[in-house]
Formats: C-alpha cells, structure tokens, sequence
C-alpha cells in the first residue's frame, strides 16, 4: 500500500520525517516494500487479515494511535437520496451466490469535468492518472475507505442489472481496452443480458464514464473473497479493485464508503442523489468480544492495566460496552474483520504499545523430558563417522523426474517436469554430484547424503530414512564396525543382513543403509574390553570355482557348527578363468581344542557342496 | 672428602662423553646410580660423617646428584634426536593434513543452532515431508479458503488433502497433538513450495523451527529466548528489531530484524535500504492452534519461531546460489 505524506496528513497531524514515520509503521507491522526516495511516498507491505490496511483511512488511524494524537475523519454526505419514479429505478437482479451485498445510488444531471487539484494531487501522488471528476472520486475513496466502486452510464445501460455466474466463450472489454475472456470462476454484472463489468475484478468500456456523461448509476459491492481470488487469478488481472476485494471487507464498510463518494460527487460534480436498490440479504451484526486482564497480563509478561488497554483499544475504535474490575466487553469496529479472539486484542495492545517495550523474561520453567528420537542423533553419528573416514556429506534435491514406476509419489501440480516426482533412492543425486567433482579433476572422493525417499503402495505414502555412501565395503565395513557390527553378511541378491534382517544394500560403487533398520543392531561402546582376551586365528586359502561367490561360501559355513568366533574374507585372486582363490580368516578362542576339527569340517563339507578345494 | 668428590665429577664427565648409546647410557646411569652405584655410595658415606662436615658436604653431595641426573638426561635426548636434536627427523615441517570428510554448511549451521537450543533444553523434533492439509494448515489457524494457504504456493501430491509440506510448522501441530505439555522442541527441516528454481530459490528449502509450550509462557520469554539465540550466533554485540507482525499460526506475531551488519543500520545494498535484515517470524502459538491440537488454551500458553535457513548458511558461507549448495556443487576445501 502506498501512502504518500500530503495525503496521509489530511487525516493525521505529524510533525515527524517521512522516515521516522516508516519506523512506526513498521512496529505497527507494515515493514517498506521498496526503500524511501525523494517522492514523500511510503510503499508499505500488505498484510494479509487487515483488508483495512489497504485504506489510507485505516493506515492512518493505527499511525494515530501508535503516536497518541488524534485522527482526523473526511466528511460524508448522510442525508438521504432522493427517492426516484418508478420507473427511473435501476432494478438490480442477483442471481450469484457470491454477492454479499451490492449497493447502488444514482446521480443525475452530474456535470463531468477536470478533478481539482487536491484530488489529482493525491491520486498522482499515489501513482494513479486522473481520468475525469467521476472516475477520480470512486478511485479516491477505494483508496480512502478500501472499498472499491464502479460508476457506470445510465445512457448505456439497456435497463436493469443483473449479477451472474459468467457463461462459456462470454467476453468483455475492460475499461483499459483490453478484451478478457471470461473464466468459470468469474461473476458478472449484465445489463440487456451483455456483460458489462466482471464482478470484483475490473469494469467494462462499453458503460464506462465520459464527458457526455449526465446520469450515473454509482455501486459498491461485497463479495466471496475466495471466489473473487479464483476468478482473478484464472483470468491472470491484478488491480487495485482486486487486490481489495480478494480480502475479507465487511459490508457495513459500504456505507461509509458511499456516503463519502456521494458527497464528493455532489460537491465536485452536482447534480441530485436518488436511492437505488440495496441488496443485502444478511446484514452483518457488530461482533462483541471480552478482554480479561489476566489475559492481557499472561501472554505480555507486563504488569499492564485496564485503563491503558482502554486508552489503546478506543484509539482503534474498539467501544467499550461494558467494563468489570478486570474484564472489558468491546464492541469490534466493524473494519477490523481480522479480529477472531481475545488474543487477538492483546495484539492489539502490545503493537500500539510498541514492541520495544516488552521486557526479556528468562524461560525459568523446569526443563521438560526429552522428546528428541534416538535416530536424529543416531544419524548424526553416523555422519561424524563417515566424516571421520574422509567422506563429504552433501544434501540434494529430493524432487526429481517421474521415471513413471507406479511405486513413486508423483506431484499433480509441478512447474516443470523434470522437478515433478519425489526421489526414491539417493544415488542419482549423489552420481551427479560425483561428475561434477570430475568435472573439476577431483576424484577418489567419498560422499555421502542422509536423507529420506519416497514410495507409494495401494494404500500408504511411505518415507524411508536412508544413508548411500559412494564408496566401497571397507568404508561399509569400517561404519559397521564402529557400531559393533561384527556379524553382518551381503547376500547374493547384494542386500546387506545383520541378524537375518535385510538393512540395505550394496552396489560395486556405493553401499545404502536404511537407518531405521540399522539402529536396533548397533551397540554402543562396543569392543572395548579391560582384558585382553587371547584369540588365535587361521588362514584358509580356497580354490573356488568362478560361479560360486562369497555368499555361497558363507551360507554354507554359517550351517555348520562349531568353536570359531568369526570369519572374514582377505582376499579374493583370479586364478584362471575357472577358479578363484578366496583367502578367509577364522578365529578361535586361543584355548580352543576344537581348531583342526572344525578346519577339517569347514573344508570337507565346501568341497562336497560347492567342489572348492583347498590350497593350504 | 672434597678429593673423593673431585675424582668423582672428573670420571663421571669422561665416562659420559664415551657413551655413545643408549645401551652406554644405561650402563653409566647403573655405575652411578644403582645400589653400588658411586654416587649412590658417596651419598651413603654422608652418614657417617661429624655433623659439622655433614652440614658442609650435605648440600654439595644432592648438587653433584642433581647435576649427574640433569646431564643423563640431556644424554639421553641428544641420544634420540641426533646431535641436532632430531636425529633423521626435521620436526620443523608442519606437515599435511590427512584426508578428513566434511559436514554440509547447512548440517554445521543445523548443528550449531542445536546446541544452543540443547542447552536451553529443547529437544529435536521432527516429523513427515509427506503432510496432511490437516496439520500443514488446518490446525495452525489456516482453515480452508484462507489467502495464506494460496500464497505458500503448495506441491501437492493429491488435491487438496496431501501435499508436501510448505513448512516446519506441521511439525509443531504433530508434536502439540501427540504429546503433552511442558514441551521445549527446535525443528530443523526440508520443506517445498511450487516455485521456480532461480539463484536464491528452489523448490524445497531448510528451515528451523522453535516452540514451546508451558504454563506462564509470555511474549517477553519469546523475545529473551531469541535475543540469546542471536547474541550465539552472532556475538553478544548483536541488535535486533522487534516489531509487530502478522502471521496465521500466532497471535500476537512478532517480527525479528536484524541489525544489517555491513552498513550498521545506515542502509545498504545487501539490506535493500532498510538497515535491517528480516530473520525471522515469531509470535504466540494461537488460541485455535493449542485448542485444535488438544491443548488447553486456558492452562497453557506458547511461543513459536520459524527461519529459513538456506539465507543464512550462503550468506555464512558466500555462496551465491542456492542450486549449488544443493547440487553438489560446493568444494570442500
């Protein structure tokens, strides 16, 4: 919202600089969207539940209160109109279920001409053309009051009004000449079954003002902020009109809106004032709501009192309906659509109050029991580790491209098409980042990411926490270890077991762990002994033929029983093209008795099962 | 006497220039020192001795130790370093690093922010990317049709009831409804939003999120916790700007600007002219927040903060974009 200096002041006396006034407005909440210049223009941010602040009127009354002076009100015309014939009426006709209220007034025998000065100053000031005394008067006042209004030729109207849902292939030209065409989402007002202005969003050329202009049929409408929000963004028009009506503006707010418009009208313009159909099927009622002390007390911290929050809150135009020891009942000022509960008047309090006054209170509550999963830090171990062996971590995108398996969760509105599925593994991202290490020379280079991927079943979106580490099982090996990991085996199917359960899997550059599944098998402090226990281990170098692999070697020693602790694999060499040699290592307690024993069976039973022989 | 002392300092200082290992040295210090050692015997002779001499050749008998002793030892080193006390070895190079892994800049920052949170006893939540409408909007305030929910610009998985999360927030409402009070939790996390990637915006960001829940919580604890959590990161020097400013999930909001620390609030390019750097949104968790999350507003009152952290680690860091910080495309150095 811009304000400009002259036109702020009509409403507010300040003696204080542009820039000290932006400072306020921004404790007030409405922080510079674009920096001071040399124009006495402040362009202040919109905020979102305050369509009051999206008036000059609004903005000011806050400033007023904010510096304790006083706010000074334009003057409106409240008389009544005259009444008209019968048939002079301008019947309005709705048959939309957005319109809340819709007024309209007319005005005959105006004489439309040049604004004077004051009000092309201020709308030039504000950025807007002057266009003649008519259309000037309904810009200024949506700009005053925030509550936008359409004047149209009675000339060119082909009798009633009515209000309506747009239908298919319907156009219309919009007051600055371009031709729209109308969306489902957008409403219409018609006059001889044309459209003439599009509800809420921009009136038409064909029944605009012009010089020849003597009659006016003046309206002002309140609507479903939703619907005019979808109908704008559809037909892609952003205006001062919408940016209003697509908020939450009470239709008590026409009134007062009107009743400015038409004393301007009748002072710069002339002319007589008719009433005209008012649709208004539910009248809003003033919304009461109860501030407790003990309220405004608990959420400040400040030792505040009734009297202050009286001073502010009437500042604001709240009415003090009734007033207890420690509770004020307050009638909301009908603008403020925003306000939903008490709090909300706390707010109110505070702001005017100034945040800098709120004082640092220290949390002095006991601290409350640790909530924090034991995986977040468990992960952030195993980052430590990795980092340890000379791995970089990095994060990547999780949104990619739908490969179109019918296991991946696709988005249904993506920008573009290579960002509109979620990832199911983390290799991809990882490769890229390698080549782009090899694009600057760098290579030998572990990484790894610890993240999560994304699947879909019939019935669930499921999350998987993963950690994939481009590197090989040594790295695997070393992290498994550092867990107390001693037992775990890959089977032929490359997945990697620990206790008969799979906890990831393993390619020839890069190993993934899903860390949910890993955790339950680590061990902390593990290997750590104050005795050194003795152990005695011996080397078994196999001739394996090529089809048979290390997991079928496993598997097969695994079934056996007997006295060693544990096994490893040292080396695998190529022979020739029909045999491996396998070199592994068993260990045994150093006073075991049963070391020949168990050799024998282990060489015995590979032999008949899998024809490997051994070499020592 | 003093004779006996005298042979004794001539044949220890030859018997040491001779010794030319260590092996030597361990045969010197057993002729000296060992139990038939001579320094050891001269030293046992003092005993026997009138107490007048004893008092004479008492404290020249424990120098002439001291300084036997002094010299094995100096023996010794210059044994394990050479004559130029290194033997073989410049310990004068400073060496070279041995490969070491680093951490993402936005886990270090993660990190550094966690501990100070620990320490002020948050725990760490987390909570699904994959969210519901229900606790990304719903239960914060933001029901159907409101203009907040269209600006998050949201991905959405199905219409209008699955979506990614545009936010940590969701993680507030998941933790508010699934736990009870007094709760302290910092969450930092991936969050999306429909947008086109450019230098400083992508399609998912990090960001952190802070509240807490007790009874008696105020808004003067929110503003303590943050002031402290900006003089951590920042240095004790640090000023911050509180302001009014609205947000759905709170009431009262609260604004938090920082200071700009290129041009000390005059105005500046890198503050766009404001002399303070928005850093983050903050306020009171709202009444319809805490009671749709089966909280008791009436007992209860909280505060919660959100920033995103994406700004903050390229600025810590200097990179000018974020499609590299996620792209691999950050050296290690």
């Amino acid at each position: 919202m811009k304000i400009p200096l002259i036109w702020l002041k009509d409403y507010v006396e300040t003696t204080k600089s542009i820039k000290e006034l932006s400072a306020d407005f921004t404790q007030l909440g409405l922080m510079l969207d674009k920096p001071l210049d040399e124009t006495n223009v402040m362009d202040l941010e919109q905020r979102l539940n305050r369509s009051d602040l999206l008036s000059m009127l609004g903005c000011a009354r806050d400033l007023a209160a904010f510096e304790g002076v006083k706010l000074t009100l334009p003057k409106t015309y409240t008389k009544p109109g005259l009444k008209s014939a019968s048939d002079e009426l301008i019947k309005v006709n709705v048959e939309s279920k957005v319109v809340r209220r819709f007024q309209t007034r007319i005005f005959r025998g105006i004489k439309v001409g040049p604004s004077p000065k004051w009000l092309v100053d201020r709308l030039s000031a504000y950025g807007m053309d002057s266009i003649n005394n008519i259309v000037d008067i309904t810009n200024f006042v949506m700009i005053e009051y925030g509550q936008p209004m359409h004047a149209q030729d009675i000339a060119k109207l082909a009798g009633d009004l009515t209000i309506r849902p747009s239908k298919p292939g319907e156009t219309i030209t919009t007051l600055l000449g371009t031709e729209v065409e109308l969306t489902k989402a957008s409403h219409v007002i018609t006059t001889g079954g044309e459209p003439i202005v599009i509800l809420g969003v921009v009136g038409g050329k064909r029944t605009g003002v012009t010089s020849t202009t003597t009659d006016i049929v003046l309206d002002a409408g309140n609507y479903d902020s939703r619907s005019i929000r979808q109908s704008s963004r559809q037909l892609k028009i952003m205006n001062e009109t919408v940016s209003r009506d697509d908020k939450f503006l009470d239709p008590r707010l026409i009134d007062f809106a009107l009743d400015r418009a038409t004393g301007l009208i009748l002072e710069l313009a002339g002319g007589s004032y008719y009433i005209n159909d008012d649709y208004y099927p539910t009248p809003a009622t003033p919304q009461t709501i109860k501030l407790r002390l003990s309220r405004l007390q608990l959420l400040s911290g400040m030792d505040l009192d009734l009297k202050l929050a009286k001073k502010i809150l009437k500042s604001l135009e709240y009415i003090v309906i009734e007033e207890g020891s420690d509770t004020l009942t307050l009638e909301v000022p009908y603008f403020r659509t925003d306000i939903e509960v008490e709090d909300d008047l706390v707010s109110d309090i505070l702001r005017i109050h100034n945040y800098e006054n709120i004082p640092l209170i220290a949390l002095s509550t006991p601290v409350p029991n640790d909530i924090t999963d034991p995986i977040y830090r468990f992960e952030d171990r195993l980052r430590d580790l990795l980092v340890a062996q000379g791995a970089h971590e990095h994060i990547t995108n999780s949104l990619t491209q739908s490969e179109g398996r019918v296991d991946q969760v696709v988005l249904v509105n993506a920008l573009t098409s290579d960002q509109n599925a979620l990832r199911t593994d983390l290799i991809p991202g990882l490769t890229h980042v390698l080549s782009t290490y090899k694009k600057h020379k760098l290579s030998g280079i572990k990484v790894f990411e610890l993240g999560k991927v994304f699947r879909r079943n019939e019935q669930n979106y499921l999350e998987g926490r993963l950690l994939t580490v481009m590197a090989d099982a040594n790295s695997l090996a070393t992290l498994m270890s550092s867990h107390g990991i001693k037992n775990y085996t890959i089977s032929k199917a490359l997945e990697i077991i620990v206790a008969g359960k799979v906890i990831g899997s393993i390619t020839p550059t890069s190993y993934t762990l899903v860390t949910t599944a890993l955790l339950p098998h680590t061990v902390s402090y593990t290997g750590i002994v104050s005795d050194f226990g003795h152990t005695t281990s011996q080397d078994l170098s196999l001739l394996v033929p090529t089809k048979v692999i290390y997991a079928d070697i496993l598997t097969i020693i695994d079934s056996l029983k007997g006295d060693w602790l544990g096994i490893t694999c040292k080396s695998m060499t190529k022979m020739d093209d029909k045999i491996n040699n396998y070199l592994l290592t068993l260990t045994w307690e150093a006073d075991s008795k049963n070391i020949d024993t168990d050799k024998s069976n282990i060489i015995a039973t590979l032999k008949s099962k899998l024809a490997i022989s051994s070499k020592s | 006497m003093q004779a006996k002392i005298d042979a004794l300092k001539t044949q220890f200082s030859s018997d040491l220039d001779s010794v030319k290992s260590q092996s030597d040295l361990d045969a010197l210090y057993l002729k000296y020192f060992g139990k038939q050692g001579s320094t050891t015997l001269i030293m046992k002779s003092l005993q026997g001795l009138a107490l007048d001499d004893k008092k004479t050749y008492g404290p020249i008998l424990n120098d002439l130790k001291k300084d036997q002793e002094q010299a094995i030892k100096v023996k010794k080193s210059s044994l394990e370093h050479g004559s130029t006390g290194l033997l073989g070895k410049d310990l004068t190079i400073p060496g070279i690093p041995m490969p070491m892994g680093r951490l993402h800049p936005t886990t270090t920052i993660i990190r550094e922010m966690n501990e100070f949170f620990r320490y002020q006893g948050f725990s760490i939540g987390e909570g699904p990317e994959i969210e519901d409408v229900e606790y990304n909007f719903r239960r914060l305030n933001l029901p159907e049709g409101h203009p907040a929910t269209d600006l998050q610009d949201t991905l959405f998985i199905e219409e209008p009831n699955l979506l990614l999360r545009t936010h940590t927030s969701s993680v507030e409402t998941r933790i508010l409804s699934s736990n009870k009070p007094p709760l302290r939790v910092v969450v930092p996390g991936k969050c999306y939003r429909n947008e086109t990637t450019s230098l400083t915006n992508s399609a998912f960001f990090y960001q952190y999120q802070g509240f807490v829940v007790d009874q008696g919580i105020t808004i003067g604890h929110l503003k303590d916790t943050l002031t402290k959590f900006h003089q951590f990161l920042f240095g004790a020097d640090v000023k911050l700007r509180f302001r009014y400013k609205y947000y759905p999930e709170v009431s009262p909001g609260m604004g938090v600007d920082m200071e700009c620390r290129f041009c000390h609030g005059s105005g500046c390019k890198i503050c766009k002219f404001r002399g303070f750097i928005e850093v983050l949104g903050s306020g009171m968790i709202h009444y319809n927040t805490l009671k749709a999350c089966g909280i008791d507003p009436e007992i209860y009152s909280g505060f919660a903060f959100g920033m995103g952290l994406d700004r903050l680690v390229m600025s810590k860091y200097g990179i000018e974009d974020i499609r590299k910080l996620y792209g691999g495309e950050i050296a290690y150095l």
